[in-house]
């Protein structure tokens, strides 16, 4: 059965032969608002999108409204021939061309709608409040390709003052940090962001070959005794790991400490939804500064050395030599995403420290200043065993084995020492 | 043939005369006198028929197909024709072929017709994406991208309005198969219909209506309305193609496409038809073994056996030394049983080709 041409649900395009007319579907696109303004229609205050309610709450005011007015998700036609929001994306050649373009060059230049206050800003800004008058506004850059706006997003869902009491517990649980950083801290105040993350999907197939080492025990005469020894017998084995990665994150941004987010971004990305302004009223948001390529680089390294530990958990013994391996990379998709953090930062003799939680899942984890007293006088005391023992074996009769259990101390002392110091760097970041 | 000649070949209707072949029920025109042997069934059925007014609107020739194919490579064809069979009948020996070669022309459809349709399909868009090859070797690792061709399948619909010339339909049963084992003709190399053009070769009439031929004729309609949607809307593929069209009334013509034809007699004396097509140059036709020659080089072969048995037995009887008996014993005896192989083989031979050749035909 054909469909019947209802003019208003089409759209011409251009035909390549004469006597054939050729329509699309209509997209029916909502108009597109470079600058989303939330003002409230009780007081005319700013609006903010609240984590409580999940509605736009006045923050002058508090007076609530329905999130989404006239501003929610575009309405299309023929959904199913559409690509779905949030749906994975092909690594399409014309869609990475696109990524490689950088934003518009130079700021971007706004007027305020509440107080006619005329605003500049830097072109991956995605949020911002007015300074004169305190009004949220949403920045919606047009991009050549859909796929490179944000589309999905997890809902901010832990309020800032929920962050400070554990934060502060947090400051002074670790015997390596000063004793008065709890009480000299005043408390953190977090602020709500949201940040640019690229998910990554992909099938990874890898053949592997490697010389692996069998121990056998061998018998051997010498001088007229009978004696045995361990001999490796190395064998060529070859195997293969067929692994499928689902929304491998990666950041996109670059002013906030990646291995700090690593820590804290386990998400629960079923909870995702589509992209809609008022989700960013009165919150911080940025758009993507690392690119798709660069970021898929970055998640392929991942991809690449767990596949490799894959491929060595599976040979016969843990003795390996002239491992290569070859993977393939299937059904390579990705997905842009908006995820919501808590930043904090506070300030302890003079140096500042970051700590970043979980908008969803309340994760935290920052870094904190180091007592390193404390630290040089553990170290001092690992070597104090080791020491006693050389000054004993030194004056005893039989100084052999004492001196060698000086010898093992002093290296336990020195193993203790490294993981000490990696542990307060580690804090200290 | 001038004007005047074909002229004076045409009936009291002023339409060439038309012939009918009591054994095939072909129906023949030419613009040379036909004898009574059916140039497409080759029995001597034909008689000269009353024309009427149907078959004559039968004939409505519009265009044909030049012969493309040199008389030399047409030579060489029928004989590696006769090459490719076994034992060929004593009539089979090019020379005699060559002198019964005849050309007729087999008819095909065409037809001509407005349409106008609103139509619908998913349109395929090609793209490419990005993929990508990890190796890891002596310590380093090494990318490598891969580029592949995708589809992506889009909805497109709109109106045709479209008229399509020629469109072909088969108008002869037999030259579907003649196609399918000869080549298919290019119907782009046709040239206008002409007397003169044609006026060496006998002109077979359809035996398929045009009733018939509209169903096929339908059929390419569909594939090239599906073809021409695809290229309007830009793709570089279709599927889910859906068309309501309607159609003006068809205009039915004729192209008229050449085949040498010529024959030879199996052992049996029946006629048995070699085809060539004029612009392939590929030959078609039963091939027939001739069990006569078998059983003949059959006989040869025993013959020979007997004599070098006959010989043996003779030299055994006269040779006196053992060695040599022997000797003469096992040469008998390896000759004898070589004959009766080539015997049996050359009739089996024989058999098994024509039993092929007729579960083929």
């Amino acid at each position: 059965m054909l469909h019947k041409f209802d003019p208003e649900a089409f759209e011409s395009v251009p035909s390549q032969v004469p006597g054939i007319t050729v329509f699309k579907p209509l997209e029916v696109r909502k108009e597109h608002k470079t600058v989303v303004s939330f003002s409230c229609a009780n007081c005319g205050g700013g609006k903010a999108y609240s984590t409580e309610a999940g509605l736009l709450t006045c923050t002058f005011c508090g007076h609530q409204e329905l999130r989404s007015e006239g501003n929610g998700p575009e309405v299309r036609q023929f959904s199913a021939a559409m690509p779905l929001a949030g749906q994975k994306h092909e690594f399409k050649l014309e869609t990475l061309e696109h990524a490689r373009e950088s934003w518009a060059p130079g700021d971007v230049d706004i007027d305020c709608q509440q107080c006619g206050a005329h605003l500049t800003l830097p072109p991956q800004q995605l949020s911002l409040a007015c300074p004169f008058c305190h009004s949220p506004k949403v920045i919606q850059q047009k991009r050549r390709d859909d796929a490179l706006s944000p589309q999905v997003l997890i809902p901010l869902s832990v309020e800032s003052k929920d962050c400070e009491g554990p934060a502060h517990e947090w400051l002074g649980n670790h015997p390596l940090v000063p004793r008065d950083l709890q009480s000299s801290v005043r408390k953190a105040e977090f602020s709500p962001v949201y940040v640019p993350y690229w998910a990554f999907d992909a099938e990874a197939t890898a053949d592997w070959k490697a010389r692996v080492g069998h121990d056998r025990t061998e018998t051997y005469y010498e001088d007229g005794q009978t004696k045995t020894r361990t001999v490796t017998v190395w064998k060529w084995e070859n195997g293969r790991q067929e692994r499928g990665f689902n929304n491998l994150l990666v950041s996109g941004s670059s002013h906030l400490d990646n291995r700090l987010l690593k820590q804290v971004d386990q998400f629960k990305l079923g909870e995702l939804e589509e992209y809609d302004a008022s989700f960013l009223a009165g919150i911080p948001a940025q758009a993507y500064e690392v690119g798709l390529e660069d970021a898929w680089k970055s998640g392929r390294n991942s991809i690449r050395s767990r596949m490799k530990e894959y491929c060595l958990d599976s040979t016969s013994t843990s003795k390996v030599r002239d491992f290569s391996m070859e993977m393939e990379l299937e059904e390579e998709k990705w997905k842009y995403m908006l995820l919501p953090f808590l930043v904090a930062s506070y300030q302890y003799e003079g140096e500042t420290y970051q700590i970043i939680v979980n908008g969803q899942t309340g994760k935290l984890a920052g870094y904190r200043p180091v007592n390193w007293s404390k630290v040089t006088w553990i170290g001092i005391l690992s070597f104090l065993p080791a020491l006693i023992t050389l000054i004993v074996g030194l004056y005893a009769p039989d100084p052999q084995p004492i001196l060698f259990g000086a010898l093992v101390l002093a290296v336990a002392a020195g193993v203790a020492v490294y993981i000490l110091l990696k542990e307060a760097k580690k804090l200290q970041g | 043939m001038s004007q005047q000649e074909s002229k004076s070949l045409l009936d009291q209707h002023g339409e060439l005369p038309v012939y009918s072949c009591s054994t095939c029920q072909s129906n023949i025109v030419a613009y040379f006198s036909l004898g009574d042997e059916c140039p497409y069934c080759l029995q001597s059925t034909l008689q000269p028929g009353n024309g009427g007014e149907s078959i004559h609107s039968a004939f409505s020739p519009e265009a044909y197909l030049p012969i493309q194919v040199a008389q030399s490579a047409r030579d060489q064809e029928l004989k590696n024709f006769a090459r490719s069979i076994p034992f060929r009948p004593v009539d089979l020996n090019t020379r005699r072929q060559l002198d019964r070669m005849t050309l007729i022309y087999l008819p095909i459809w065409w037809v001509d017709v407005a349409v106008k349709a609103n139509w619908q399909a998913e349109v395929g868009y090609p793209y490419e994406v990005l993929s990508h090859q990890e190796k890891y070797e002596a310590g380093q690792w090494k990318t490598h991208e891969v580029r592949e061709k995708r589809l992506t399948w889009e909805w497109r619909g709109g109106t045709l309005e479209r008229q399509y010339d020629n469109i072909p339909a088969p108008a002869f049963s037999f030259f579907e198969k003649l196609q399918e084992a000869t080549g298919f003709f290019d119907q782009r190399l046709a040239e206008p219909y002409a007397p003169e053009s044609v006026a060496r070769g006998a002109i077979i009439l359809p035996d398929r209506s045009i009733r018939e031929a509209w169903s096929e004729a339908r059929y390419e309609l569909d594939r090239r309305a599906q073809e021409e949607c695809e290229q309007a809307a830009g793709g570089e593929a279709i599927r889910e193609f859906a068309w309501e069209p309607e159609f003006g009334d068809p205009n039915w013509t004729q192209l008229l496409v050449p085949v040498w034809q010529s024959w030879y007699l199996d052992d049996e004396g029946n006629k048995l038809p070699i085809y060539f097509n004029t612009q392939t140059g590929q030959s078609h036709g039963i091939k027939r073994a001739s069990p006569k020659r078998a059983r003949r080089w059959s006989a040869m072969a025993w013959l020979s056996a007997l004599i070098v048995v006959i010989g043996a037995g003779l030299a055994f009887l006269f040779v006196p030394i053992n060695d040599y008996r022997i000797a003469i014993a096992i040469g008998g005896g390896i000759s004898v049983l070589s004959a009766a192989i080539a015997a049996i083989a050359a009739r089996a031979r024989v058999n098994r080709f024509n039993w092929r050749q007729g579960m083929r035909i």
